[in-house]
């Protein structure tokens, strides 16, 4: 009995999380007409690539879903269903996995599903026979050279319609009426390690891949956004930054070939390596998105009208008084959008502290083209209190500084206005360059004014502390100016916060100007970071010198503070 | 169209009636465990109710804490009581002070009767803190008692600084067929409620009652036990209770031998005090006469005095002993600490003198124990000294709640110990619990010169490990006495030493006494922790651990790899052998303060081997390992096939105790004629564990001896194997687990070079289990097929010993021919393919990851495919890592070899990934013909955690 009760209460509780976030789909959605994404050309059999993005888009979802929960799941089958899914849903998305292990999210019924329109699959096997018709081949990878892992799946983005299958994954197939043609066996190449794997990519199958997008994917993430790279042929490698070594080198030729300002870097980057990573991707003008624990881009991207986020109500007037607005951090990141996001914003939303505290949540605008149903989730729901600012460094992770060409920056930003202003987005995070900071220089805010004409306000990013003055500036009708308290990891708890406020009602005294705080909170802390950040609201909500505002309204009433209009 | 708000709704409607079925289901559930729990207590016994145990309430539960259960605001707790009988029905309850508990009785768990309650009071005399008023209504006792101190004089009522008990008679509340309601709550609706601490149940006159041949204590303690009391008190001396009668008050106990005739022996033996301290007795609860003792020792003020009751004690078995003062004018009455009671209890009985001081008298070790606890009581096990300076503290007294020697100044207390000649003299302790610093032992082995020695012990707060010193305990050995005596450090201080307990251990050489006959064979069974072991003996004492356990469920399980048996858990393990045999060596691998020991029958057992029962309690991290072997051939009746192994710990009183990672029996069977030429690799292996102990199997043997199940190698001696590999042998690996031992490799028998232990093709890992050293010798295989392996002292002063030794080698493997007409069975590891081909398994030691399943050590699976007799190629595929062996038979037991790994690898020093193997082989030669296909996978070197890491296996059958 004990046992019913606790399965009784899982199943009420799953329940509880797939509806706590309200249905975003309508009938349109879920028809087969084209999409109608004004970002969009280039067909590729049935996806298109955005004009402008490097984003691969997909036709609009089938009404009718097989879906199948992967986390538990054999490597070698999953690496098996991800080529299904490219050669599938490519089609038309109609393959949905639940992979992730923490902050897991079946997002479907939050799309507008009904329950009658998913078929739930437990084995990816009799998915692949289902589908079998669609599939021309396989390509085999050598189990005992791991890394032609990757070397397969970048074949069967090229060749198209073929399964990336393990010599075992094959046999099962077989077993099961799908005795494929085996279009290329990478065992017959007798390669003798990574090294030779990738050389061998570059070499002989990167002409034949797109150089729009780039995937840096270990091996042993046989999903996610695997599928993805294989339906945009893209290559799928495991290489390293660093400033020496076999691996950088290699990769600085991959990302030499590719489009300054027009190109990604997917997937991730090996342990500790994010920072070089992301800059030399930069040096290269190539924009990055965390995507190795992405799932279902293949179905997300496709396409969905987004409601634009809305405006704060417009300030008339500026008082002297200390504007204190919270942030949550790693907006950039594709799949945060799609589980810690998620969690954190099911939390502030149906919590305790719902509607309480204003909040600002990062997130990026390229959302609008790879993961356009998601992103009208949040927009569509968010209540007064929720705002949108985009991540660093705008449509994309990069530093703009580290770019070599400081053209395709501006290309950048234009890309980052546009699609700001489609998603009704007013505020960019900024982030220059990682490692020593030093204030942005009169070209670079110039920048800024030039290509941010529709935007409110860019605020740029520098490490910790705090600083005389908010040394805010009008640069062509845009603010720019810094944020404050960034990344607040180290705090860990809101008596910290409250020694950011207590320091600018301290300025206020002594200058009686308007102070503006920002405290960007680092996401991976959990929902107990909304909780220590609802402590410190709490604690300072009843004094009549603090105001919390969204970033939107604090970038208004900036404007305000500097002699410009609250809006443009 | 607004899809959120008609979603909420729903959602809202869904979960309210979700949560109004859980309500009911958990109504469900409460009224299903609420039901029927009753405590049935015979008359005249006494039920001591386990408060924490929620199967044994009736209705509610409280809250449970450390060792309590509490109610507050509206919770309650109720018991039911199950009498024999309407009357003489009692609740024996120590609370909690409280100001707001309440306990209630029924007949029917409706009408209730408030039987004691406590409430808050202002009583400006007290500190309203620590003062709580209790109201006891029954028992005939009511009024008011303090918290504050804890002398709390009440008749009845026994109280230490916090806690209370109650004597609850339940007469009148007790229903027609015996039953009765006891419930527990809060007084009001509030916190501070009723907190139980203990419960216990009795019908009749609480009686001690003393088994045939075995003792019972009398509880000073408990109100409850007191079958009469007329004003006596509660003290304490040295940290133990006694109870005292002063003046005109007095105090009775009801106590029961078991048996009664009249060639009994019904003793009394108290520890007490008083000067004018008397006992009486009484058949009959009247009619008291005092009594003498016949037995009395005099150490200061106590007295420890035995009693002969068998004048006094009725047929029933029955005897009331009434304490009092025999000078009712003044104080100096009955003080007693102790008293037990012995029925026909050999150690105090007449034929000994009840236990007389006598030289002669020792403590035997030289029996079938190795560890033995001293019954300090036992005045016949020690002989006393005075001193220059004479104390009147010197011998029986007590301390800390129970017995107690005690000396003083320069007196001192002495124990004679016989010891066997066989006694190991590095392991001969004793574990000491002392109190105060001011104590000294001293060792003698002729009785008469002692050697006072300040000794390193290991301090487990009180208690103390001390080794005996070598040089003493070898001494002792040769002698067959150790003597242990008991004095102070500092002979000029007042400051007495007190003994509290005192163990012996005395750990025995069974030295391999193994004599080969003419003509013999050899048979090993070993058992791994974690395996399944042995058999199940499951008894009652909840003590005894399953053998039949597995590694993922079982608590006592380390992940080290290694069982472990700590306090009074123990294992009992099963192994037969051959009745022919006539060797029977048992070798452990073992550590930590170990107590092992043996038995033909799982009832008497002699022990066999201890561990380091002293050091082990200084360990902080890992315990340091012992590979020990016992020749149990004189032992146990060889007859009978059968042994049992108890694995347990040598010292109870604390963690530490055994923990094994294996044991094995080797047996050696005797024969007529001789016995085929025993084999390195048996017929269809590729892989082999040597028998190292087996000389057979040498090519060459010099100055080796067996040594465990391994080999141990003398002063410049040697030993060497010649694996004679196939034509075709294309890898060749060996793991050992060794000490000291170099080896030498040669493709001719004459020339030899050493093997390095540097460089790629050699692997150890040092924190792993068993046989963890490895090379892969498959360079050596394009000299020549046949290899010497030589094997010796790397430093040639130290002892060497080679235990392990295992062997591999694989042939080139042939996918066979391809034919276009195939048919596909495989598998995947942890998809739904897998389920339809596996056929047996042992999971014990199998772990599953999203890649593979691992199967390490003993752990297997078989899978079963369907054969084709038509088939011209019949292909196994497999994908596989780590360290392996693949097998195939055709009938599922009569398995061959097809390939194994070529080395045996070490996780930390390899990816997984990075030792896969994608295997295609032709094996239609060795199942062709078969309308079934088994095979299995399991671990290459089955003593260490490094094993088969299986993601799929496939058959092609083709025509």
């Amino acid at each position: 009995m004990k046992r019913f009760l606790t399965l009784l209460l899982t199943a009420l509780l799953a329940l509880t999380a797939v509806f706590a976030f309200a249905a975003c789909g309508n009938e349109e959605e879920n028809d087969n007409n084209e999409p109608e994404n004004p970002g969009t050309s280039e067909v590729t059999g049935m996806t298109k690539w955005s004009e402008d993005l490097p984003i691969l888009t997909f036709p609009a979802a089938a009404e009718k879903v097989d879906w199948i929960d992967t986390k538990d799941m054999n490597n070698e089958i999953k690496l098996m269903l991800s080529s299904l899914k490219a050669v599938v849903n490519s089609t038309q998305p109609r393959i949905y996995t639940v992979e992730a292990d923490t902050d897991s999210v079946n997002w479907l019924q939050s799309l507008g599903y009904a329950a009658e329109d998913l078929t739930e699959h437990t084995s990816a096997v009799s998915l692949a026979v289902k589908y079998k018709d669609a599939i021309k081949g396989a390509v085999i990878w050598d189990v005992e050279v791991p890394d032609t892992v990757n070397l397969a799946s970048t074949y069967a983005g090229i060749e198209g319609d073929l399964l990336v299958c393990s010599p075992m994954v094959y046999a099962v197939l077989a077993e099961n009426g799908m005795e494929l043609e085996i279009v290329r066996d990478f065992r017959e190449d007798n390669f003798t390690g990574k090294a030779d794997v990738y050389q061998y990519l570059y070499d002989n199958l990167w002409q034949q891949c797109t150089h729009k997008i780039l995937t840096n994917l270990s091996y042993e993430t046989p999903g996610y956004v695997r599928d993805y790279a294989i339906a945009a042929k893209s290559a799928i490698i495991w290489l390293s930054s660093g400033t020496t070594g076999n691996d950088t080198a290699l990769i600085r030729k991959f990302l030499g070939d590719m489009e300054d300002g027009e190109s990604a870097l997917m997937g991730w980057f090996p342990e500790g390596d994010e920072g070089s990573f992301v800059s030399l991707a930069s040096e290269y003008g190539v924009m990055v998105w965390a995507s190795d624990i992405a799932e279902n881009l293949t179905f997300y991207a496709s396409a969905t009208e987004v409601t634009p986020a809305q405006l704060a109500q417009v300030p008339t007037a500026v008082e002297n008084k200390v504007y204190v607005a919270l942030i949550v951090s790693d907006g950039d990141n594709l799949q945060y959008h799609q589980h810690r996001m998620r969690t954190l914003w099911d939390s502030y939303n149906n919590g305790s502290y719902a509607d309480k505290f204003p909040l600002t949540w990062t997130f990026s605008p390229a959302a609008y083209a790879i993961q356009p149903q998601i992103m009208n989730c949040y927009t569509k729901n968010a209540g007064d209190n929720n705002c949108f600012m985009t991540g660093p460094s705008g449509v994309a992770y990069v530093y703009p500084r580290d770019w070599t060409d400081q053209n395709a920056v501006g290309k950048f930003y234009e890309l980052t206005n546009k699609y700001c202003k489609l998603t009704g987005i007013t505020v960019v995070n900024n982030w220059m360059g990682q490692g020593s900071y030093s204030s942005l220089t009169s070209e670079e805010i110039a920048a800024f004014g030039e290509y941010y004409t529709d935007l409110l306000a860019v605020y740029d990013q520098q490490g910790t502390g705090s600083k005389e003055g908010d040394g805010s500036v009008d640069s062509n009708g845009l603010l720019v100016g810094n944020l404050t308290w960034n990344y607040t990891q180290t705090g860990e708890g809101w008596n910290s916060y409250t020694y950011y406020i207590d320091e600018a009602l301290d300025d206020l005294t002594r200058t009686q100007t308007p102070q503006f705080v920002t405290i960007q909170e680092n996401p991976w802390k959990g929902t107990g970071m909304l909780n220590d950040l609802y402590a410190l609201y709490d604690e300072w909500k009843d004094n009549e010198n603090v105001v919390f505002v969204r970033m939107d309204e604090l970038a208004m009433l900036q404007r305000l503070a500097n002699g410009m209009s609250a809006t443009r | 169209m607004n899809t959120f708000g008609q979603t909420k709704k729903r959602l809202l409607l869904a979960l309210c009636a979700a949560m109004a079925l859980c309500f009911a289901l958990a109504l469900l559930c409460m009224n299903v465990f609420a039901a029927g729990a009753s405590i049935t207590v015979r008359d005249g016994a006494n039920v001591t109710v386990d408060i924490m145990n929620d199967d044994l309430l009736y209705e509610g539960a409280g809250s449970t804490g450390n060792g309590n259960r509490f109610a507050d605001n509206t919770a309650f707790f109720t018991y039911k009581a199950q009498f024999s009988t309407r009357t003489d029905a009692f609740a024996i309850a120590t609370v909690f002070k409280s100001t707001n508990g309440k306990i209630q009785i029924s007949p029917d768990n409706e009408s209730w009767t408030t039987v004691y309650y406590s409430t808050s009071s202002q009583d400006a005399s007290y500190d309203a803190e620590t003062y709580t008023q209790s109201v006891l209504e029954r028992s005939g006792v009511s009024g008011y008692f303090y918290y504050d101190t804890d002398t709390v004089e009440v008749s009845g009522v026994a109280v230490s600084s916090d806690r209370l008990q109650l004597d609850i008679e339940l007469d009148g509340s007790v229903a027609a067929d015996g039953g009765v309601y006891i419930r527990f709550s809060a007084n009001t609706n509030a916190g501070n409620g009723l907190d139980l601490r203990g419960l216990s149940l009795r019908q009749g006159d609480p009686t001690f009652v003393a088994p045939s041949g075995g003792v019972t204590r009398i509880d000073f303690n408990s109100v409850g036990s007191l079958y009469e009391d007329s004003g006596s008190k509660i003290g304490s001396m040295n940290g133990t209770t006694n109870r005292y009668a002063d003046n005109s008050s007095y105090f009775v106990y009801k106590a029961r031998f078991a048996e009664k005739t009249s060639s009994s022996e019904t003793l009394l033996r108290l520890l007490w005090r008083g000067a004018d301290r008397a006992i009486y007795a009484s058949s009959s609860a009247s009619d008291y006469e005092q009594l003498t003792a016949v037995f009395s020792l005099q150490s200061g003020d106590d007295y420890y005095e035995i009693f002969n009751l068998a004048s006094y004690v009725g047929d029933s078995g029955d005897v009331y002993l009434k304490f009092a003062d025999a000078d009712t004018s003044n104080g100096n009455g009955a003080n007693v600490y102790f008293a037990e009671l012995c029925n026909n209890y050999a150690p105090y009985s007449s034929d000994n003198g009840y236990g007389q001081s006598d030289a002669g008298s020792k403590v035997d070790m030289a029996a079938d124990t190795m560890v033995q606890a001293i019954d300090l009581a036992d005045a016949g096990l020690y002989t006393v000294q005075q001193g220059t300076q004479q104390t009147a503290n010197l011998g029986l007294t007590v301390h800390s709640g129970g017995l107690a020697l005690h000396t003083q100044f320069d007196s001192t207390l002495t124990y004679a110990v016989s010891v066997p000649e066989n006694a190991d003299p590095e392991r001969m302790y004793f574990r000491a619990e002392t109190r105060d610093g001011n104590y000294r032992f001293s060792f003698s082995t002729d009785g008469t010169n002692f050697t006072p020695q300040n000794l390193a012990s290991v301090t487990d707060g009180n208690v103390r490990f001390f080794s005996v010193p070598v040089a003493t305990a070898r001494a002792a050995a040769e002698s067959g006495m150790l003597y242990i005596r008991l004095g102070c450090a500092d002979t000029a201080s007042d400051e007495q030493a007190f003994l509290l307990s005192l163990t012996l251990f005395v750990n025995r050489n069974y030295t391999d006494t193994l004599s080969l006959p003419t003509y013999y064979e050899f048979r090993q069974e070993t058992i791994y922790a974690g395996d399944k072991e042995g058999i199940d003996l499951t008894d009652d004492s909840g003590y005894y651990q399953h053998s039949l356990s597995y590694r993922a469920n079982t608590n006592n399980m380390d992940d080290a790899g290694y069982r472990y048996y700590d306090e009074n858990s123990y294992g009992v393990y099963k192994l037969t052998f051959d009745t022919k045999a006539c060797g029977l060596l048992l070798v452990m691998d073992i550590r930590g303060g170990y107590r092992i020991s043996v038995s033909d029958d799982a009832q008497s057992w002699t022990d066999v081997l201890i561990g380091e029962v002293a050091t082990v309690r200084a360990q902080t991290g890992d315990l340091s390992r012992d590979l020990k072997q016992a020749n149990l051939s004189q032992l146990v009746d060889m007859s009978k096939g059968v042994l049992y192994i108890k694995v347990a710990d040598a010292s109870t009183d604390g963690g530490w105790g055994g923990a094994f990672t294996s044991l094995a029996l080797l047996t050696v069977i005797e024969s007529e004629t001789a016995t085929e030429a025993p084999v390195l690799f048996g017929e269809g292996k590729l892989n082999t564990a040597v028998p190292v102990y087996d000389p057979r199997l040498l090519e060459e043997d010099v100055n080796t001896s067996n040594a465990y199940l391994g080999r141990a190698i003398g002063a410049d001696g040697s030993f060497t194997y010649k694996f004679e590999l196939p034509s075709d042998a294309r890898s060749f690996y060996i793991a050992m687990k060794e000490t000291n031992i170099r080896v030498d490799i040669s493709v001719n028998g004459s020339s030899y070079e050493e093997l390095s232990r540097s460089g790629g093709n050699y692997l150890n890992d040092t924190n792993g289990y068993g046989s963890m050293e490895t090379w892969n010798l498959t360079q050596y295989l394009g000299q020549s097929k046949t290899v010497y392996l030589r094997f010796s002292r790397l430093s040639a002063g130290t002892e060497a010993v080679l235990y392990t030794l295992y062997a591999g080698y694989n042939v080139t493997e042939n996918a066979g021919t391809d034919y276009e007409n195939k048919t596909y069975q495989a598998f995947i590891v942890g998809d739904p393919s897998e389920d339809k081909y596996l056929d047996s398994y042992d999971y014990t030691q199998m772990g599953t990851t999203n890649k593979y399943k691992e199967f390490n050590r003993t752990s297997y699976a078989v899978y079963k495919f369907a054969g084709d007799a038509s088939a011209k190629t019949i292909r196994l595929i497999a994908s596989v890592g780590n360290s392996f062996v693949l097998s195939v038979s055709a009938d599922g037991v009569n398995f061959r070899d097809v390939v194994i790994s070529d080395q045996q690898y070490y996780g930390q020093n390899f990816l997984s990934d990075t030792t896969v193997r994608d295997i295609a082989i032709d094996i239609t030669a060795l199942v062709g013909g078969s309308d079934t296909i088994y095979v299995k996978v399991a671990d290459l070197v089955d003593d260490n955690d490094c094993g088969a890491q299986l993601r799929g296996i496939g058959i092609i059958t083709m025509k």
